[in-house]
């Protein structure tokens, strides 16, 4: 029996917006389900059915308003992300934990080389390793060289995408969440991006995914989770070509 | 996990004769006895190398909870732990907390008139650190305010020029650079680019970016600015009316704001 | 001069005077360079001509005592002269102008040229006693720096001159640290005499009637200039001069204007005297 990573239950998340008199909205609610350690969860359902908001909850973007997410980090104590220490998250978002959202965020005048360094120097790489390994990453995703001390605010979406993915990737995380990754890439780009995403899961690494894509998703997917109008519809075995 | 370098626990701090119901108040004045509770048992620790960002209005007390810590306003109550400290740091007394001050602590004030002397030349300020560590040796001064300088990126040719007669934003830096000079583990920055221009406050919260990543430094940052606190702090306090209302990490309060009013602040920014 | 005055008590001022003079003398002599606070009692003299020193003078001297008075050296300026009338009359103790033989020598801004030995006392006229004022106006901060040994605001003015004129440009009243733990100002005295206070054999007192303050640097105390490590304390420069009428070579010489001529000349009257009888005679004839 594989160990499992993750395990969510009865995880549900409401908003309660207070400047429209206290209107709340449900974006999703009693979500149960694990992940397997080396597992790769493919999550499917229509826009606006609380696919994101789930990966934001479990990266504690948005605060989970009922229920568990327990992770289990190799060789170390079970903790639970919903309830526990700002600071503890922070210390698995550096270490363990590496995150793609669906937009990028561009943080202004940090050269995209800088970000993505900066990212391995939080994680205790040292200053020239970390260095080495964002420029390759940055090649590997097709950000040329010369674009290395240019500010990703002045790039195209997709190559800030690209960069967004680097600085996740280049983590080597134990928990990879990924929101729409490839979504305004091109043809060669998101080929590229998968391949990546395919090397880290034959390194163990465990991901839960929201691909844009249906066939992307049938790809990866060793199960697939279907998200409707805030529930979770159906779990199910994907069966894949390789 | 990091250690916490600072651990406040209960802080209070009341203007006027205050009495037993002054802490149950709703908003910063006691309706029974009119004294002005500027800072209402606000309790936070700060870890080891990160940014913590005290957010709020004017009037929220999160000027005055830092000049509480870094011993300029006497708080009414309340407990701090330094790291290394065992002891209540406001129990020290003053040669003790003078110490921790020089030493432990460095502080950027809002207004450079309050964290400057004017009189002097503006490597005679930072050099004011350095005289109080008992440095006796003029070239080595010299040769450390260089280094000062260079990392706060400020001109070498006006470090003998008379501090009235900088910019804005080089008496703020040089306000880092004294701040800095003694290797603190705790920086407070109460409002450092307020009233800056655009492009000058961008440079100078890029510096305090870059010094943090260098230094491994821990910051409390205050500021009404909810842009500045995203750019640079890993985890937010956000007060009102002298009490932290919310707390959380610096994307989750601003996508996910639970307190009506953080949803209000959030809601406000441009 | 006239004999003694009827009617006064021995020395002008009454015996409770003397005694809290003479307490706040021992305790600044308990806590070297400490300016301790004292009641300046009214005196026939006006504030600003020694009333200070003259206080410490009146309380300590008795039949025995011998005394001295100089005025920047000077044993005949009116300053000095005044003041020896002024004891002699209320005690009818003996003058001299000899340092060697006087058992007490009140001093403004000189230290003698000879050495002093551990019986006599050396009472300095001070008119500022506070070093700190330089950089800090008020009383009640600069008693806290005191307090807290808090003298970072004195070592930046160092430091400015420095950066300013390649040097500290303080002359007389250069701030010394006294004993490892205070600040104190030496009065005007000029460089010259400050290396002077450092391990004494003399027991020296301080006093300051306007600011009512006492202090004292009691004998074998280390007194040190403030001085960076590498710009140290100099002394003034007299190489290649000498005095004009004794030709010594290492005394502190006064500069004088004799119509359009530049001469220099001891500041020590007395001792350039017995220079002029004997040029060999030594500073220092105390016996080790």
């Amino acid at each position: 029996m594989q160990d499992i990573i993750l395990e969510i239950r009865g995880l549900s998340k409401k908003f309660n917006l207070h400047l429209l008199g206290d209107k709340v909205i449900t974006a999703f609610q009693n979500a149960s389900f694990v992940l397997k350690r080396g597992e790769f969860l493919g999550i499917s359902g229509k826009s606006g059915s609380g696919k994101s908001s789930l990966i934001k909850c479990i990266y504690r973007t948005y605060l989970p308003t009922e229920g568990e997410i327990v992770y289990y980090p190799k060789n170390r104590i079970p903790i639970d992300l919903a309830k526990c220490l700002d600071e503890e998250i922070i210390d698995l978002r550096h270490r363990k934990i590496g995150y793609v959202s669906q937009f990028f965020h561009a943080i202004p005048r940090v050269s995209c080389l800088k970000i993505v360094t900066q990212t391995l120097i939080q994680q205790g790489v040292d200053k020239d390793r970390a260095k080495r390994r964002a420029k390759n990453m940055l090649l590997r995703l097709l950000i040329p060289e010369r674009l290395f001390d240019a500010y990703p605010s002045t790039f195209s979406g997709g190559e800030r995408q690209r960069v967004n993915i680097a600085q996740a990737l280049v983590k080597k995380a134990e928990l990879l969440l990924l929101d729409e990754p490839t979504a305004s890439l091109d043809k060669t780009s998101r080929v590229i991006v998968l391949g990546e995403i395919l090397k880290l899961k034959k390194k163990g690494i465990s991901t839960i995914g929201i691909f844009h894509d249906d066939e992307e998703l049938k790809r990866f997917a060793d199960r697939i989770l279907v998200l409707e109008e805030g529930k979770i519809k159906e779990i199910y075995e994907n069966d894949k070509d390789h | 996990m990091r250690d916490w370098i600072l651990k406040v626990e209960n802080l209070t701090k009341i203007y006027g004769d205050g009495c037993p119901n002054c802490l149950k108040s709703e908003t910063n004045k006691c309706s029974f006895c009119r004294a002005t509770i500027a800072v209402n048992s606000v309790s936070l620790t700060l870890y080891g190398g990160e940014i913590l960002g005290i957010m709020g209005e004017s009037g929220s007390g999160k000027s005055t909870l830092v000049r509480n810590l870094y011993f300029d306003i006497p708080p009414t109550l309340g407990e701090a732990y330094l790291n290394k400290e065992r002891r209540n740091i406001f129990e020290l007394n003053s040669q003790e907390k003078r110490k921790l001050r020089n030493f432990n602590m460095g502080m950027v004030y809002q207004s450079p008139y309050l964290g400057l002397n004017f009189e002097i030349t503006a490597g005679g300020n930072v050099a004011e650190k350095l005289l109080m560590a008992n440095w006796r040796s003029y070239s080595n001064i010299r040769r450390r305010l260089i280094d000062l300088f260079e990392k706060t990126e400020l001109p070498l040719n006006r470090m003998d020029d008379f501090s009235a007669t900088l910019s804005g934003g080089m008496q703020q830096r040089i306000q880092i650079a004294k701040a800095l000079a003694n290797n603190p583990e705790i920086l407070f920055l109460d409002e450092p680019t307020s009233g800056l221009d655009l492009s000058v406050q961008a440079r100078l919260l890029d510096l305090i970016k870059k010094i943090q990543q260098e230094l491994k430094i821990s910051i409390i940052l205050v500021s009404h600015d909810l842009g500045v606190i995203r750019l640079l702090a890993g985890r937010v306090l956000v007060m009102r009316e002298g009490r932290i209302i919310e707390s959380g990490l610096t994307d989750q309060i601003l996508e996910d704001p639970q307190h009506p009013y953080t949803q209000l602040l959030v809601n406000s920014m441009l | 001069m006239p004999e003694m005055i009827k009617g006064y008590n021995f020395a002008f001022i009454d015996e409770y005077a003397k005694r809290e003079i003479r307490r706040k003398i021992l305790k600044a002599v308990s806590i070297p360079g400490y300016q301790v606070p004292f009641g300046s009692r009214e005196l026939p003299i006006a504030r600003g001509w020694g009333t200070g020193g003259l206080q410490i003078t009146l309380s300590l001297i008795g039949k025995e005592d011998i005394l001295k008075v100089i005025d920047q050296g000077c044993d005949d300026s009116v300053n000095a002269v005044n003041i020896k009338r002024f004891i002699k009359a209320t005690t009818g103790i003996s003058i001299t102008a000899d340092t060697l033989k006087a058992t007490i020598i009140q001093t403004r801004h000189r230290i003698p040229e000879e050495e002093m030995g551990d019986k006599q006392i050396l009472v300095f006229q001070v008119p500022y006693p506070e070093p700190l004022r330089l950089v800090e106006p008020q009383e009640a901060q600069t008693r806290r720096m005191h307090a807290e040994m808090d003298y970072a605001k004195i070592w930046v003015f160092l430091y400015e001159n420095i950066v300013k004129w390649k040097e500290i440009t303080i002359g007389a009243r250069y701030p010394v640290f006294v004993n490892g733990r205070y600040i104190m100002d030496p009065s005007p005295i000029p460089r010259y005499d400050v290396p002077r206070l450092n391990y004494a054999r003399t027991l020296y007192l301080f006093g300051a009637g306007r600011e009512k303050r006492i202090y004292a640097v009691p004998p074998f105390t280390e007194v040190k200039p403030l001085e960076f490590k590498d710009h140290r304390f100099r002394i003034e420069d007299f190489t290649a001069k000498s005095c004009a009428l004794c030709g010594s070579k290492d005394t502190f010489l006064d500069e004088i204007i004799e119509g359009d001529r530049r001469i220099f000349a001891c500041s020590d009257t007395s001792f350039c005297k017995k220079r002029r009888e004997n040029p060999n005679i030594p500073k220092s004839s105390v016996k080790k």
